[in-house]
């Protein structure tokens, strides 16, 4: 009887064990909450990309899915073994379009829209704990950059406490946090 | 004995049911910091020091007092200490409470004894104070209000920001517009369910550059600090393409709102019009002006989703490029270029002012807004 007992208990703990282990390795496949990787990049007219400066930050990232219609570069964050944990567009060219006019008046003045390419570029991708690499691709899928991301630390303001920010985080649900988590229209 | 090994396997499956639910609940993960669990109130209170005073020793003395033979007719009230009070223009308030300066996100709290503290973002990372009349109490808000939508992230978060406001109410009250005009047009629900609006409650941020800025085509009317805003839009909501509301202190002419792709700058004046989801065109869809920008296309021009380059045989037949797609569309002459074509005569992306519509055009709506909300979930 006491023989089985220490089974049964070596067996619960080594259940509890690997599914920690799995729920910590899944962990490094999702981004870490309001934590970023800030990649400011210089582009030059003919389009050449340099690393200005590469920072991890306490701060939100967008999904950078937008479709962008007018020159993109695809922009990819890789793991372990190559695994991509991210992909996304961010736009290299800067397009304006002409006002718009409310009042009643004749064509409106420069209006066409004009196309020229950013020259700094500020990225906040998405931080996984995991994240070795990002690089940046043209439309063709030819690599354009590589910056090296290893070394990249959550900031030390990195906040304690997310819940009340109004935004429904990753670690945050309807029961510990109502106020961000709560079903909204 | 069998009974006991019952009760302490039930024991265990308990704590093991428990841990997984947990987990695949995802209850305080993602964040590396387990104390990110913490659950906090959402008015934090004040880190006020204690003031210990000392007591006199008093000396006990025995005194003989008459008991008064008739009930005192009016009812004492209590009075609050002058050391737990301030007066704020007039009026006295508690120890604790305070005046909340929206424009700065500084708290003037009530320390006792006449005396205010200002303590700037008294509400902490995430959140803002929030002025009530009448109220001293201190009240702190998200700084991302969600305006439309449902707050889940994976949708396409857009996010307004406030320049030159006075107040969150004025602010807000622009945003309310804004939410109202793009509840006018023929978006409607399934793509709107795709959309989060959020308004960033920050009035102390200003993006304005100047009027006539060179480009490299010649130059635009007005210009903003576009990484500034997209980068306060994106680390404080998570947005994905911003707004941002001038109340309008930096106004040119009858010009509504400018944008460029991936953001807008908005006027006040002109948020009773279409010109928040005209602007949305530009700034998330890419979508082109279809009013007359009086010549015809330079080389290379692109005519986007919304413009064709070729014409059709009449104004009721399809262009080339819509034939297929959109039987039902049409051809107008003249789609900001006047050598473009247009897919009806009247669409969002026409001109603002008087006959303005809200509704945008087939191709606007499926090769545009469709075609970039697919890939929010």
């Amino acid at each position: 009887m006491f023989k089985s007992k220490i089974i049964l208990t070596v067996l619960l703990g080594g259940i509890l064990i690997f599914i920690t282990t799995i729920y910590l390795n899944k962990n490094k496949l999702k981004p870490v909450s309001h934590a970023a990787v800030k990649v400011v990049l210089d582009q030059t007219p003919d389009y050449s990309l340099s690393l200005k400066s590469l920072s991890g930050e306490s701060s939100y990232a967008p999904d950078y899915k937008l479709p962008i219609p007018y020159g993109y570069y695809n922009v990819k964050i890789f793991g372990d073994n190559g695994l991509a944990l991210f992909s996304g567009k961010v736009e290299k060219n800067r397009v304006s379009f002409p006002p718009y006019e409310v009042g009643e008046k004749g064509e409106p003045e420069n209006a066409v829209s004009q196309l020229e390419a950013l020259g700094e570029m500020t990225l906040l991708l998405p931080y996984f704990s995991g994240a070795k690499k990002i690089i940046f691709y043209d439309e063709n899928n030819l690599e354009k950059l590589q910056v090296n991301i290893e070394n990249i630390s959550l900031p030390k303001d990195y906040p304690k406490k997310l819940c009340g920010n109004g935004i429904c985080d990753l670690g945050e649900n309807i029961l510990f946090c109502y106020q961000d988590c709560r079903p909204r229209k | 004995m069998k009974q006991l090994s019952l009760k302490r396997i039930f024991v265990l499956a308990f704590f093991f049911i428990t841990s997984w639910i947990l987990l695949n609940k995802n209850i305080c993960a993602e964040s590396p910091y387990i104390y990110n669990c913490i659950l906090t109130s959402q008015t934090p209170s004040p880190a006020i020091s204690p003031n210990f005073t000392s007591t006199p020793a008093v000396t006990p003395v025995l005194t003989i007092t008459t008991v008064p033979s008739s009930v005192p007719s009016s009812v004492p009230t209590a009075t609050i200490p002058v050391n737990n009070t301030c007066v704020v223009g007039g009026t006295t308030i508690n120890k604790g409470e305070g005046v909340c300066n929206e424009k700065t996100n500084t708290v003037s709290l009530c320390e006792g004894n006449n005396q205010m503290t200002d303590k700037p973002n008294y509400c902490g990372s995430g959140q803002v104070c929030r002025s009530q009349t009448g109220n001293f109490q201190v009240k702190c808000e998200a700084a991302c209000q969600l305006k439309m939508g449902s707050g889940v992230t994976t949708k396409a978060d857009l996010v307004i920001l406030a320049e030159d406001y006075g107040s969150y109410s004025e602010f807000l009250a622009g945003v309310d517009k804004a939410v109202a005009a793009i509840n006018k047009t023929n978006l409607g629900t399934a793509r709107l369910g795709k959309i989060n609006l959020w308004a960033l409650l920050d009035l102390n941020q200003t993006f304005f550059k100047g009027f006539n800025c060179p480009t490299s085509g010649g130059q635009t009317v007005a210009c903003w600090d576009h990484l500034k805003a997209f980068t306060l839009a994106a680390s404080k909501c998570g947005g994905d393409s911003y707004l941002v509301f001038n109340n309008d202190t930096h106004r040119t002419g009858s010009v509504g709102g400018i944008s460029i792709w991936g953001g807008t700058y908005i006027y006040n004046f002109a948020l009773d019009q279409p010109t928040v989801p005209h602007e949305l065109g530009h700034s998330l869809i890419g979508l082109m002006d279809e009013y007359s920008f009086g010549i015809a296309a330079p080389a290379g021009a692109i005519a986007g989703i919304n413009c064709s380059e070729l014409g059709s045989a009449s104004q009721t037949t399809p262009c080339p490029k819509w034939a297929t797609s959109f039987p039902n569309v049409g051809c107008y002459p003249r789609c900001g270029y006047t050598n473009f074509y247009r897919p009806a005569d009247r669409s969002i992306m026409d001109r603002g002012g008087t006959g303005a519509v809200y509704d945008f055009n087939e191709p606007s709506l499926v090769d545009g807004w469709d075609e970039m909300l697919k890939l929010f979930l």
